[in-house]
C-alpha cells in the first residue's frame, strides 16, 4: 500500500490530515485520484446532489486605493483622472438592476480610499437599508475594515459594530492572498492587513454574529506548504468559530498587474480546490471560480470538490482588470449545473436555499456581458462626497471644488 | 464493484468496450472516473509522452509570412477556383522551406472538385504537384463518403494530417465514434483525431463535462487510431490542458510564435503540458520529432 493509498483511506474514513499529508497529497496524488477522493467527501457532504449559485452584484464602490498590491490591476492612485467613487445614487440603479434579475445581495468592495471616511458607509448602508430592506449587503472584505479602523482611529471590533449597527450583513473574505506573512510582504499587502489581522477581523466578526466567507489567491510567489498553510490557519479559525460559510480559491491574474508573470493552469486549479476539499473538513461548502478559470473548468469544478457555482455576476471589475474575461448568466450557471448531473439551487449568502431558477419563472433579460462599475471616460463626481472630509491633498481640493461649483 | 470499474478492468485488459459498457460511460455523471480511464488508455500506448505542432495559419490572399518558424505552414479558407488554390500553394512552398505545407478542408476540395467537374484524386494530384503536402482536415460528419474521399487523399500522394468532426454529433456520440473507428479499419491511414468540434457556437457553447466526455470517450472507443488531438488555440489553454488528462496525447494549433496573452506559445503549451504531469515534445505537420 502506497503513502496515497493510506492518504486515501484516511480522508474516506472522515479523518483530518496534517498540514505534511495534505502537502503529500497534492505533489503526489494523481489528479483523477485527488478529484476523486474530493468528490467523496462533497458527496458526504451534500447527499442531496444539490449545486447552489447566488445572484448578485459585484460593486466597487472605488478603484482609489493607497494599498498598492503588486498583484492587483484594478487600484488607482489618490488624485488619478481614472480613479473613480459611486454615487449612492448609482448604487441604487445597480441595485434596481440587481433585483429585476432575481438578485438577492451586493457584494460591495473597494479601494482603500483615504478620502471615504467611516461615515460614508454608514449613511450609504443606512440609505440602502432604508431603500430595500430585504436587500442584503455582503461588503467590506478584512483589509477594507482595517483601513477604516486606522482611518476612524478606532479598533477593529467597534468599526464592525459600527457597520453592523448601519445595515452591513456579512463581510467577505476578499484580501486575504496567502495567509503567510512572508508572502504577503512580497506582494505589498503586509501592509494593509498582515496574517493574524485579516484573521483578527474574521474572528471579531465571528463573535458578532457575522458570518464571513474565506477566500485564497494563489499562484503569486507562495509555496506549496505556504499555500497549505493558509488552509490550515482558515481551518483552525473556522474550530475556534464556525463562521466561515464557505472557501472560494482562485488564481492569480497577472495581466496589468506590478507583479505580471504567468498564470497558474487550470490543472494546477483542479488540484488546489480538491486539496482544499480534503484539508477544510470543516468548511461545508467550496465554490468554483469560473470567473477565473472559465465555464468549461468553472464546471469541472464540481467534479473536484466544489459544491456552488458562486455567483451569476451581474458586474465584475477587479479580475477582469487582470485580464480573466468569462461571463455566465443564470441561464448558462443552471445549464452547467445540470449538464454535471446536479440539481441547481438558488441561495442566500448564508446558504439558504431561495428556490429554483429565476428564469424558470419569469422572463428575466439576458446578460451575457459583465457591467462595469461605471463607463468608460465618466469623469463624474457624486455630489453627496461634499459632505465627508477628504484625508488626502488630491481630495480636499476636488471636495473644495465642488463647493465652489456649487 | 460499481459499472466504471467494471469497465475498467476490461480497459486495462485492453478489451474491446462493448455498446452497452460505451453508453454507460457515455451516460456517467462520474467524469473524473472516465477521464481516469481515458488517462490509463492514453498512457498505455504513449507513456507520459505529450506531442505538439506549432502551426502558421496563412489565408487564401494577403501577404506571405517572411521566413518561417514553424513545425506546419497551414493555409486556411475555402478556395474559389483550382486555379486559385494552386497558386496560393505555389507561393507558400516558395516560402515554406523545409516546414511542410498543409491546407483545406477535405470536403470543402470536395465541393470543389465537384464544381470543377474533376474527380476529387485529380484535384488533390494537381494540388500535391503544387507543392501541398498534407491536407489539414477531413471532417468526418460533412464528407458524403469519407473513406473514398480519404483514399483519394492517398492515392494522390498526400498525407491527411487529422480526421475532425465539424460539429457536435446529432446521431449521437457512441454511433459516430464507432464509426470513426470502422473508416479508420477500411482506410488505416489516419494519424490523429480530433473529436471536439471544430465549430463553436457561442450562443450554447459546449460545457466542461461535454467536452471531456467526448476525448475520453474517444480514446476509448477509436483505440486503432494513434493520437487523440486537442486544439489549443481553439479551446483554449484550460480545457485543452485539462483534456490531456482525459484521453488526448497530441495538441494542435499551437500558434508558432507569440500567442494570444503574448510571449511564445510554444514555450506556454510546454509549461502547461508539463504542469499537467506530462512531458512536452514538439514535432512537425510531418509527426517528425523536432529537436528540443
Amino acid at each position: 500500500m502506497t503513502t496515497i493509498d493510506t492518504l486515501a483511506q484516511k480522508v474516506e474514513a472522515g479523518e483530518r490530515l496534517s498540514g505534511a499529508e495534505a502537502l503529500e497529497l497534492y505533489r503526489h496524488a494523481p489528479l483523477h485520484r485527488l478529484g476523486r477522493l474530493a468528490d467523496r467527501v462533497r458527496a458526504r457532504k451534500h447527499p442531496e446532489g444539490i449545486v447552489t449559485y447566488i445572484i448578485d452584484r459585484n460593486v466597487n464602490y472605488t478603484n482609489v486605493c493607497v494599498a498598492k498590491c503588486s498583484f492587483c490591476a484594478f487600484y488607482r492612485e489618490v488624485g488619478a483622472a481614472d480613479g473613480y467613487v459611486l454615487g449612492f445614487d448609482e448604487i441604487f440603479r445597480k441595485i434596481d438592476e440587481t433585483i429585476a434579475v432575481g438578485g438577492v445581495q451586493l457584494l460591495l468592495q473597494g479601494g482603500h480610499n483615504p478620502d471615504l471616511p467611516l461615515t460614508w458607509y454608514e449613511d450609504l448602508f443606512r440609505a440602502v437599508k432604508e431603500r430595500y430592506p430585504a436587500f442584503k449587503l455582503h461588503a467590506l472584505s478584512p483589509p477594507e475594515v482595517i483601513h477604516l479602523s486606522r482611518l476612524s482611529r478606532l479598533p477593529v471590533p467597534q468599526v464592525v459594530d459600527r457597520l453592523v449597527a448601519a445595515g452591513l450583513d456579512s463581510i467577505p473574505g476578499g484580501g486575504a492572498e496567502i495567509l503567510v506573512d512572508r508572502v504577503r510582504k512580497l506582494l505589498h499587502c503586509y501592509g494593509k492587513a498582515t496574517a493574524d489581522e485579516w484573521l483578527g477581523v474574521m474572528r471579531h466578526a465571528h463573535r458578532a454574529g457575522l458570518r464571513t466567507t474565506a477566500t485564497m489567491m494563489y499562484g503569486t510567489v507562495e509555496t506549496d506548504e505556504e499555500r497549505i498553510e493558509h488552509m490550515l490557519r482558515l481551518r483552525d479559525l473556522q474550530d475556534e468559530t464556525g463562521g466561515f460559510t464557505a472557501f472560494i480559491t482562485w488564481s492569480f491574474q497577472p495581466s496589468h498587474t506590478e507583479l505580471g508573470g504567468q498564470e497558474a493552469t487550470g490543472v494546477d486549479y483542479l488540484r488546489t480546490l480538491a486539496l482544499a476539499r480534503l484539508v477544510l473538513d470543516n468548511f461545508d461548502n467550496l465554490q468554483a471560480s469560473w470567473v477565473t478559470q472559465g465555464g468549461k473548468v468553472g464546471q469541472l469544478s464540481l467534479a473536484f470538490g466544489a459544491n456552488d457555482m458562486g455567483s451569476v455576476m451581474i458586474e465584475e471589475n477587479v479580475v477582469r482588470a487582470a485580464g480573466a474575461a468569462y461571463c455566465m448568466d443564470e441561464v448558462e450557471i443552471v445549464r452547467n449545473i445540470e449538464d454535471a448531473g446536479f440539481v441547481p439551487r438558488r441561495r442566500t449568502m448564508h446558504y439558504e436555499l431561495l428556490g429554483g431558477p429565476v428564469f424558470r419563472e419569469r422572463d428575466v433579460p439576458r446578460m451575457l456581458n459583465l457591467a462595469q462599475a461605471r463607463r468608460e471616460g465618466d469623469r463624474s463626481v457624486p455630489a453627496e462626497l461634499v459632505n465627508y472630509p477628504a484625508r488626502s491633498r488630491a481630495g480636499r481640493q476636488q471636495r473644495e471644488g465642488q463647493r465652489s461649483d456649487a | 464493484m460499481d459499472v466504471l470499474a467494471e469497465i475498467a478492468r476490461r480497459v486495462e485488459a485492453d478489451e474491446r468496450l462493448s455498446d452497452e459498457d460505451a453508453y454507460e460511460l457515455m451516460s456517467t455523471h462520474d467524469i473524473v472516473g472516465l477521464a481516469g480511464l481515458a488517462d490509463e488508455a492514453r498512457r498505455r500506448r504513449h507513456g507520459r509522452r505529450t506531442t505538439f505542432v506549432r502551426v502558421l495559419d496563412v489565408g487564401l490572399t494577403g501577404p506571405l509570412p517572411g521566413v518561417v518558424s514553424a513545425g506546419e505552414l497551414r493555409l486556411s479558407g475555402t478556395p474559389a477556383t483550382l486555379d486559385s488554390a494552386i497558386a496560393r500553394v505555389r507561393q507558400l512552398r516558395s516560402v515554406a522551406g523545409d516546414v511542410p505545407v498543409s491546407g483545406f478542408d477535405l470536403s470543402d476540395l470536395d465541393a470543389l472538385a465537384a464544381d470543377e467537374g474533376l474527380p476529387l484524386r485529380t484535384l488533390l494530384e494537381r494540388l500535391q504537384e503544387a507543392g501541398l503536402e498534407l491536407v489539414a482536415e477531413a471532417p468526418v460528419d460533412a464528407l458524403a463518403e469519407p473513406r473514398a474521399a480519404i483514399e483519394a487523399v492517398n492515392m494522390a500522394g498526400l498525407t491527411l494530417a487529422r480526421l475532425v468532426l465539424r460539429t457536435v454529433p446529432r446521431d449521437g456520440l457512441v454511433h459516430v465514434l464507432r464509426d470513426v473507428a470502422s473508416l479508420q479499419r477500411a482506410v488505416g491511414v489516419l494519424r490523429t483525431f480530433q473529436p471536439l468540434p471544430r465549430r463553436l457556437q457561442p450562443q450554447a457553447p459546449t460545457t466542461g463535462y461535454a467536452d471531456t466526455r467526448q476525448v475520453a470517450l474517444a480514446r476509448l472507443l477509436v483505440d486503432n487510431i494513434e493520437s487523440i488531438q486537442v486544439d489549443w488555440g481553439l479551446y483554449g489553454p484550460k480545457l485543452a490542458q485539462f483534456a490531456l488528462a482525459a484521453g488526448a496525447d497530441d495538441v494542435d494549433g499551437v500558434a508558432a510564435g507569440a500567442g494570444p496573452r503574448g510571449g511564445d506559445a510554444g514555450d506556454e503549451v510546454r509549461r502547461q503540458i508539463a504542469a499537467a504531469g506530462l512531458e512536452p515534445h514538439e514535432r512537425t505537420g510531418r509527426f517528425d520529432a523536432v529537436p528540443a
